[in-house]
This record gives C-alpha cells, structure tokens and sequence, in this order.
C-alpha cells in the first residue's frame, strides 16, 4: 500500500488507528450510558414522561452504536492492510476477530428488541388497554438485552487490551507512531 | 431504512469475506482453531442474514 507521510509519521495508517479507537472509545461510553439508562426505562414507578424521554435518548444512542458496529470491520481491514498486519495469519488478530465474530452474533440476537421499548412506551402515552402486559413486556426485552450489551461491552475491553499489547510501535521511536531511521531504510513490502 | 440496508449488507458481506478467507487460509496453511472458529461464526452469520438481505431488497422492489 503506497504511504503518505508527514514528518515521518504514516498518515493514513495513523488516522485509520485514531478513528478505529475512537470508535470503540465511544462504543463503551454509550453503552455503558444505554446501561445506566434502561433502569428508568423499565421501572413502571417512573413518571411515564421521563421513560419515553430517556427511551428517547436510547434509541438515538442505538442508531449511532449500530452505525459505529458497521464501519468497525471494514476499517479495521483497511487498517489491516495499512499497518502491514496479515489478516489470516496473524494469530493474535484472528482471535480477535472470534471475539469480534461473538459481538456480531449479540448484535443479530439485540435486532429484534432495538426500539421495542420506545415503541411500547408510545402505546401507553397513547392510552392502550393493556399497559401492565407492555410494561412487563419492556421489563422483559431490557433484561434479556441487557446482559447482552454487558457481555459486548466485556469483549470490546478484551479486544482493545489484545490490541494495545500487540501494537507494533518501532523502538527508540521519539513519539506515538513516528517511524525510526531504520524502518525507514528497510524495504518495502 | 439506510441503516437496515447497511445493517445487513455487513452482516452479510463482511461474515463472507471473513468466514471464505479463513477457509481459503486453512486450506493453504493447514487447521487453525481461531480460524476455524471464524469460519464458524461469520459465515454462519452471513448464512442466516442472506435471506433476511434478500428478503429486505426485493420487499423494497
């Protein structure tokens, strides 16, 4: 892959590391927020206005979660490709693909209940004649999903952790990702 | 709508370039438990989103 560099530093690859961070950065933030909210969100003894505003709130978060979840994989191929990190044969990063391979499968079993408590919490503003039956069915989508998110928010900690202890940094390097004399010199793949 | 679409076309796309590469790389290098693992779960993941992608771009039609 050609380089782009300034003052020494690979550009492209540098920015492509950055914004996979920072979206996994962002990815634990809100859902350790879409975690803290689904307590109000459930509980019936909440005043019904302050649940659809944090239901609200949630389902916003989803959105932008869901579209972090999209681009996750492909820029961390093109990260791939950019840093030199073979991407079948590199034994630490195929277990973390399995790991990333597990949250796709949450994200599959998560679909069907994304937005069912906005949607019955709609239903009872709207006056339906069987509140506690949606109330319950709320209750039940948030603690079967919940355990979920908890269970991708642990991976994503993992996979970050199996990152920086594989990050390949060059030695004697004066500052995060400036390339030293003698990897400058050597070769090109 | 965009998002479903997008949604999907990873799941799909994504679980067959990830599950068909591991493949491709057993079949060079020999078995691989990550690898096999991999297989495992993305194409199982692009197997199951298939018919709902299908499902989604012809109801659209």
């Amino acid at each position: 892959m050609p380089e782009f560099q300034i003052f020494g530093i690979d550009v492209v690859k540098t920015m492509l590391q950055g914004t996979h961070a920072l979206m996994v950065g962002t990815w634990l933030v809100f859902d350790f927020v879409v975690y803290w909210l689904h307590f109000d969100i459930k509980n019936p003894a909440v005043p019904l206005t302050r649940r659809i505003e944090r239901a609200h709130v949630m389902h916003g978060i989803d959105r932008v979660v869901a579209y972090i979840f999209i681009l996750t994989l492909p820029i961390g191929i093109a990260l791939s490709y950019a840093s030199g990190t073979a991407l079948f044969t590199t034994n630490w990063l195929n277990w973390k693909h399995v790991l990333y391979g597990v949250i796709v499968v949450a994200a599959l079993v998560l679909i069907p209940v994304s937005g069912s408590a906005l949607r019955n919490l709609k239903a009872i503003q709207e006056g339906v004649s069987n509140p506690d039956e949606l109330n319950r069915q709320i209750k039940r989508d948030m603690n079967f999903a919940m355990p979920v998110v908890f269970l991708v928010w642990i991976l994503i900690i993992v996979m970050s952790a199996l990152s920086l202890l594989n990050l390949e940094t060059p030695e004697d390097q004066e500052y995060i990702f400036r390339k030293t004399g003698a990897e400058i010199a050597k070769p090109a793949r | 709508m965009l998002i479903v679409y997008l949604l999907w076309i990873t799941v799909v796309f994504g679980g067959m370039f990830m599950g068909l590469g591991s493949i491709r790389e057993m079949a060079q290098s020999g078995f691989d438990p990550a690898l096999a693992l991999n297989t495992f779960l993305y194409l199982g993941c692009a197997l199951y989103g298939m018919p709902k992608l299908i499902k989604l771009v012809f109801k659209r039609g």
